[in-house]
């Protein structure tokens, strides 16, 4: 019994440990990246990494999400003899929600991890070590630029995901269901507003750029320096940053609804 | 310390592509904001506006003229609403015009449509609409169907049909 | 560069026999949760000589020069390079002072996302202003310094081990700095492989004066390159020239120098 309390205890104390670590490491990143030396060419490289060889799975994804929310929104909606509505339905189920957050999991999961796992792997082989030898700042050199790129790709793919999600929706409503096109179009058109969906829909993904950009990059930076630390730094940058993407989500739908 | 351009090609057709899809989601689908020219400022008081609320559009004949700016309690101490609209400048309506506040299919976002009059007086910056046609509030206007039908037993008499969507 | 050693007290010597003390270990002690690592241990590195950091497998070789090149902390003690005391500094003053130094580690650690060519001039264009044909001109100097040919476009993992530590020495050297660090520079290669690096070592100390600290569990290139050895055993050292390391009584270096016997060098797993 007194085991398990001082278990807890210890797990809090390290808990809280790590939310100042991640925190100090954080602002580090912040600053690094508000400072010169801008390394516009490795944030470049990077954006390669995780924005260009995501789109796949993004546009894929986007589309089949799309179609599946057409085709579940018809059934739905014809119940109530609303199915003229299906645009709105789709484009606002992918704009508010399944967009930033499905995008965020897609990208946690092939880029974060990635991510994670290459800093992980530079620790293992005294990279970093030897970039602080020759007086470079590992955290400006290496862990910014990747942060940064994960960061400016987010908002991107997500946008890319709800174009090809309504595109989804089009193809099932108008092609399958023989909904009029121009119905759907307008009811999509006439129902999204910019403030209240789009914007907030652009803050999300955002945002979860930023917690997966610091989550896989802390992770694979404190990860112990052999290939166990790898593999546990690359799946614990996965689950905490979805875990994260997931939580943000509620407190920014909560915000964004209730506020301005 | 350049790759390949290829990598850098495709990384400004991904960043260029995002930004498109972005632009295209906020303007086109998103753009309830009007963004034409405005710079006539016409003031409206209304007894109700129901759903109307700021950035919503002021239109002529189904086509966009404007938006609305500002909704207030009316400051003479009527207890109206006030709405504050900017529309187009070079706009030529006349003071015997009127403004109601409609809805957008029937489930609909709200705006204020002008219909103009024939007076040859024409409302200039700061003008006031006096003819205003207030909002339908569904709850009142079921209220009132219930009342006109003499409360019959089952109370069910004002209430459309199920299925689709209410009036 | 010549280095003046500072004129503080007694625990602060003037320099050991063999010459004027560029690094100075002072009573360092550090432990990894419950392992004792070092436990009062203190030794000096000459200028300009080639010291050796010998010992068995997980006696603290590459910790010892982890420390000296400010990656890990004393729990206790200091660590001087010249008049600078290292181990308590922040991280921003540190990487003043690795200026002065350049460091070989045992995989090499070249950045594996970038060209040979790249990674050894990274600190040249990262510290320097110079124009891209000087940093061009530098780094082809240290290719054909340390035998590199054709290398430039080349990737890290295409490279061979032994070109690997080259190309690794060529980025350690291009900064021209006063100390070099060299962690197990003959792991993994092959008994010629061992001797060109060992050539090139001595050559290169020779030349430049350079302050080389190495680790080392390669018996026989050790008793060949260094003017001094520092010894680690029970978390403290013994220190001396290959001569007198051969002849000590110290039961413990008897029965090191034993194992490895007269053959080849002493691989222990590591």
């Amino acid at each position: 019994m007194f085991e398990l309390v001082r278990d807890i205890g210890w797990r809090t104390v390290d808990n809280v440990y790590g939310l100042g670590g991640i925190t100090l490491f954080g602002s580090r990143l912040v600053l690094e990246t508000l400072a010169p030396p801008y390394r516009l060419r490795r944030v470049i490289d990077e954006l390669f990494n995780t924005g260009v060889l995501s789109l796949a799975i993004v546009c894929a994804s986007g589309t089949a999400v799309g179609l599946v929310l057409g085709l579940q929104g018809y059934n739905t909606l014809v119940r109530f003899g609303a199915e003229q509505s299906v645009g709105a339905v789709v484009g606002l189920s992918l704009v508010r929600e399944l967009g930033p957050v499905l995008t965020a999991l897609l990208v946690t999961g092939r880029a974060g991890s990635a991510v994670a796992a290459e800093i992980g792997a530079m620790v293992a082989t005294e990279q970093l070590d030897g970039l602080r030898m020759m007086s470079v700042d590992p955290i400006d050199f290496v862990t910014q630029p990747k942060a940064l790129a994960l960061l400016i790709s987010m908002p991107l793919l997500s946008a890319l995901f709800i174009v090809f999600g309504l595109f989804g929706g089009y193809l099932v409503g108008v092609g399958l269901l023989g909904i009029d096109a121009g119905t759907y179009v307008s009811s999509l058109e006439n129902n999204i507003d910019f403030r209240n969906d789009v914007l907030g829909s652009v803050l999300k993904s955002v945002v979860f750029g930023a917690i997966v950009g610091l989550i896989s990059t802390w992770r694979g930076f404190t990860s112990a320096p052999n290939s166990e630390g790898v593999s546990r730094a690359t799946t614990g940058a996965v689950v905490q940053a979805s875990v994260a993407v997931l939580m943000f989500d509620y407190v920014i739908t909560a915000l964004w609804g209730v506020g301005i | 310390m350049s790759r390949s351009p290829i990598r850098d090609l495709l990384v400004g057709v991904f960043v260029l592509s995002g930004l498109a899809a972005l632009g295209y989601l906020s303007i086109q689908l998103g753009g309830a904001t009007y963004s034409g020219p405005g710079g006539l400022t016409l003031y409206a008081s209304f007894d109700e506006v129901g759903g109307l609320a700021p950035r919503s559009p002021v239109v002529i004949g189904g086509v966009k003229v404007g938006q609305v700016k500002k909704i207030e309690l009316a400051p003479d101490g009527s207890f109206r609403a006030r709405v504050t609209m900017d529309v187009d400048r070079k706009l030529k309506l006349p003071d015997d015009t009127q403004a109601a506040v409609l809805t957008q299919g029937v489930l609909g976002n709200q705006y204020v449509g002008l219909q103009p009059g024939g007076s040859e007086t024409i409302l200039t910056n700061g003008g006031e609409i006096t003819y205003t046609q207030s909002a339908v509030v569904i709850e009142r206007l079921i209220g009132k169907v219930i009342q006109s039908l003499g409360g019959s037993s089952s109370g069910d008499g004002g209430k459309p049909a199920g299925g689709g969507s209410s009036p | 560069m010549p280095v003046e050693m500072a004129q503080a007290g007694a625990s602060r010597s003037e320099g050991t026999p063999h010459g004027q003390a560029h690094v100075d270990v002072n009573s360092v002690r550090l432990a990894f949760g419950d392992r004792r690592v070092f436990d009062g241990l203190s030794c000096r590195f000459p200028q300009a000589k080639i010291s050796v950091i010998l010992g068995a497998s997980g006696a603290g070789k590459s910790t010892l020069l982890r420390l000296i090149a400010g990656l890990q902390r004393p729990d206790y003690g200091d660590v001087w390079i010249g008049q600078q005391e290292i181990s308590r500094l922040p991280e921003r003053q540190l990487r003043r002072v690795r200026k002065r130094l350049g460091m070989m580690f045992q995989g090499g650690a070249l950045l594996d996302s970038m060209t040979v060519f790249d990674n050894v001039a990274l600190a040249l264009r990262e510290h320097t202003r110079l124009s891209e044909r000087e940093i061009t001109d530098r780094v082809h100097a240290q290719f054909e310094a340390v035998g590199l040919k054709r290398v430039d476009a080349l990737l890290p993992g295409q490279l061979s081990g032994g070109m690997k530590k080259r190309t690794a020495l060529a980025r350690a050297m291009v900064t021209e700095p006063e100390i070099l660090l060299i962690d197990e520079p003959f792991s993994g290669l092959d008994p010629l492989a061992v001797r060109l690096i060992e050539a090139l070592l001595i050559d290169v100390n020779r030349h430049k004066g350079l302050t080389m600290i190495l680790t080392n569990h390669h018996i026989g290139s050790t008793m060949r390159m260094a003017d001094e050895i520092v010894f680690i055993v029970d978390g403290t050292s013994i220190s001396g020239t290959v001569k007198e390391i051969k002849e000590s009584i110290d039961p413990r270096i008897q029965r090191f120098l034993q194992a490895a016997g007269t053959g080849p060098s002493l691989e222990e797993a590591s």
